[in-house]
């Protein structure tokens, strides 16, 4: 082993793939059970978030061994409000989103533990909590599509490309409102295809996704989010394959849209820029754990992870006369054997002795400012 | 539309001709010997045939100069009377041979037909439950099961099924298309071909069940792995639909691609499994044709599937046209 860490032998490979079957037999189970609604219903700790996720772990179960993609995220969405959560690529911030909708690839991966609160709102106006991370497979339509809308990072491939627009746009009426007719479907199709300010909405109607642009099916799938009125909207990174100009066409569309719908939005990128323009509160990702937390003045005007700060300094400005980018030296740690200290250590420069010891617990440092960093624990000992 | 078809059409003139000019040249090359066979036989028969009277057999048959230039003087008379739609007079059964086709590939035909349509309705529900319980027990059961169908050899498995159905069990007869003992009439008859057709039928069926299977599954996995069915469930579509419509809709295109394989193979005949229970298909006569020479009927019998394959290309692209909407036919 010493020799070479990624080298598994036979045996330890048989090993892992028994006790990986052995889980996901057992969680497949849980998520495809029949039960009563009560199992899953709960209650919200604060009545002004609409999802509350509570140390989530989600788990993929490979031939290497288990990745621990979300390691115990801790995250609140407050009602008609945006969060942008920010991390770089592989640091678990898709897979939250993917869980809250319930989207992981089986049986590979899975919900290992933790809750995710999510408060819904009936359709006679009364509000019921939800755990989705125990709701079974079966249930999941009551929020998916209706209560919970996605718009996914790849708008060339998310649509069906052998249904018009039309037809995909109808569909979400028809599952969601009883007994909708043709006609009232496309009634609300088009009316979302303006919504999104799409010109010639006739035409886009009756075309075929190849025939749009790649802008165009952004906004085609953002009308498609939309069109069931959904409470929380999830945008995981919704202009990475856009140009430039389309990416600002698509935020402005989004920021006056959150005015138009009662909902939140949480928002994945990996973009500081658009939270930056984006978000109200932001949430900081590190290596599937969430690393600080608090508004989005505080996060850029006052970043205490030394990991953000490195963030924030990586940015590309105009200002910077350096023909160097900055960046953070040293690479994310192997997600199969992660280590028990700071994910962070090996990379950060501002190391102190207490970092080789357990990974350091949420540090408050404002009324929503928080922080996993020893540094300040450190500080408060000493103040206190 | 129109256009696009008579260009096709036209291409696919050429691509016969071409087609027509090998395989003629091809079976002249061939080792076999119409008449040395007739002769032969005359010869066991204790007659002796003189050297001019086989000259004059090679004469009559066409076959007389087998240098370069006879052989094209022959594909050319040959190809003149296609032109006034005459393949020509059967060697082996001294009728036309586009009487021959016509009255032995009905049977071929029918088996042929039934089988695909059993093949189909088996093969794409098994290869879509695969794909959507992936690694699953049941994923591995199908897998082996219709692996173990495409490995066998169909003269062996086909002896096998006569064997247990035939000779054990008793159930059907093990060769033949008719009772040789009795002399049905009307819905009797048609029962009696069933009859004689189920095990040869069920042994199409399972072997070629297999890679169509697989075909299925490979497909519906890239499908089922697509962002377009993520984002279909994400509408909150049940599992039901987002499989049977938005998946099997997409698996659909690559299907269409075996369009064109299919149409000639409805014809062709099944030349094993015929030869083995003994029925007089069109694969049977095609390969006695083979074995002794015909020329006229096997040049008659490869032109037939040439043109059905050629159709069959055809056919599949403009199904193309209409599965999927990125296709335009210019």
């Amino acid at each position: 082993m010493a020799k070479n860490k990624n080298y598994l032998s036979g045996r330890e490979i048989r090993a892992i793939a028994k006790e990986n079957n052995k889980i996901m037999k057992r969680l497949e189970a849980y998520k495809n059970r029949k039960c009563d609604e009560s199992e899953y219903l709960t209650e919200m700790k604060d009545n002004k978030n609409i999802l509350e996720i509570d140390s989530l772990h989600t788990y993929f179960f490979t031939e290497q061994g288990v990745v621990k993609a979300v390691n115990g995220v801790s995250l609140n969405i407050p009602k008609n409000a945006t969060v942008g959560i920010v991390g770089e690529s592989g640091c678990g911030k898709s897979v939250t989103s993917m869980s809250v909708m319930r989207l992981l690839q089986g049986p590979t991966g899975q919900i290992y533990s933790g809750e995710i609160r999510f408060n819904a709102k009936e359709e006679d106006g009364s509000e019921k909590v939800y755990d989705i991370a125990k709701m079974p497979i079966r249930d999941i339509h009551k929020i998916r599509g209706n209560q919970i809308a996605m718009i996914f990072q790849e708008p060339m491939t998310s649509l069906n490309p052998v249904f018009t627009i039309g037809q995909q746009l109808d569909e979400v009426t028809f599952i969601h409102k009883k007994g909708a007719t043709k006609e009232d479907a496309k009634a609300k199709s088009m009316e979302m295809l303006n919504l999104v300010g799409i010109a010639a909405p006739e035409r886009v109607y009756a075309a075929f996704p190849h025939e749009l642009s790649g802008g165009m099916r952004q906004r085609v799938m953002i009308a498609m989010a939309l069109a069931a009125d959904p409470r929380l909207i999830i945008a995981d990174e919704p202009t990475t394959a856009l140009d430039v100009t389309i990416q600002a066409q698509i935020l402005d569309l989004l920021r006056d849209l959150k005015d138009k719908i009662d909902g939140s939005i949480m928002l994945i990128t990996h973009d500081l820029g658009i939270i930056a323009e984006m978000a109200d509160y932001v949430v900081v990702m590190y290596a599937g754990k969430v690393i600080e937390q608090g508004t989005a003045k505080e996060i850029f005007h006052n970043p205490m992870h030394p990991y953000t700060i490195g963030l924030q300094k990586s940015k590309p400005t105009l200002k910077s006369d350096s023909d160097m980018l900055f960046n953070i030296p040293g690479n994310v740690p192997n997600p199969v054997n992660m280590p028990s200290h700071c994910y962070f250590k090996e990379r950060c420069d501002k190391c102190i002795a207490k970092c080789s010891g357990d990974y350091p617990g949420m540090v408050q440092v404002s009324p929503t400012h928080y922080v996993a960093c020893h540094l300040y624990s450190e500080e408060e000992k000493n103040n206190g | 539309m129109l256009k696009y078809i008579l260009k096709r059409l036209g291409m696919s003139i050429l691509i016969l001709l071409g087609v027509s000019l090998i395989i003629y040249f091809l079976i002249r090359l061939m080792p076999v010997d119409f008449i040395q066979d007739k002769i032969n036989a005359i010869n066991q028969g204790g007659a002796t045939v003189s050297e001019e009277t086989v000259n004059a057999m090679y004469e009559m048959y066409g076959l007389g100069d087998n240098s370069f230039l006879g052989i094209l003087k022959g594909y050319f008379s040959w190809l003149g009377a296609l032109a006034r739609f005459d393949l020509g007079t059967s060697f082996v059964y001294g009728i036309p041979v586009a009487q021959v086709i016509f009255e032995h590939m009905g049977i071929s035909f029918a088996i042929a037909l039934i089988a695909t349509i059993f093949e189909f309705m088996i093969a794409i529900p098994l290869g879509i439950t695969a794909a959507t319980h992936q690694y699953s027990f049941r994923d591995y059961l199908v897998t082996v099961l219709v692996m173990i169908g495409i490995s066998l050899p169909s003269f062996f498995f086909g002896n096998m099924l006569k064997d247990f159905f035939a000779l054990k069990l008793g159930w059907f007869p093990a060769s033949g298309l008719v009772d040789a003992t009795a002399s049905y009439t009307g819905i009797q008859l048609l029962g009696d071909y069933f009859v004689h057709m189920f095990i040869p039928i069920l042994t199409i069926v399972i072997l070629s069940i297999g890679a169509r299977m697989r075909m299925t599954r490979t497909n519906m996995l890239e499908v089922m792995n697509s962002d377009y069915i993520r984002t279909a469930r994400a509408k909150g579509l049940s599992e039901k639909v987002v499989i049977n419509k938005h998946a099997f809709r997409n698996t659909l295109i690559p299907l269409v691609t075996s369009l064109a394989g299919l149409l000639p193979s409805l014809f062709s005949g099944a030349i094993i499994t015929e030869q083995v229970f003994d029925l007089p298909g069109i694969g049977n006569i095609a390969l006695d044709a083979m074995n002794r020479g015909d020329i006229p009927f096997i040049m008659g019998y490869n032109m037939f599937l040439a043109l059905l394959s050629v159709l069959g290309v055809l056919l599949a692209d403009l199904m193309y046209g209409i599965v999927d909407p990125r296709v335009k036919l210019e």
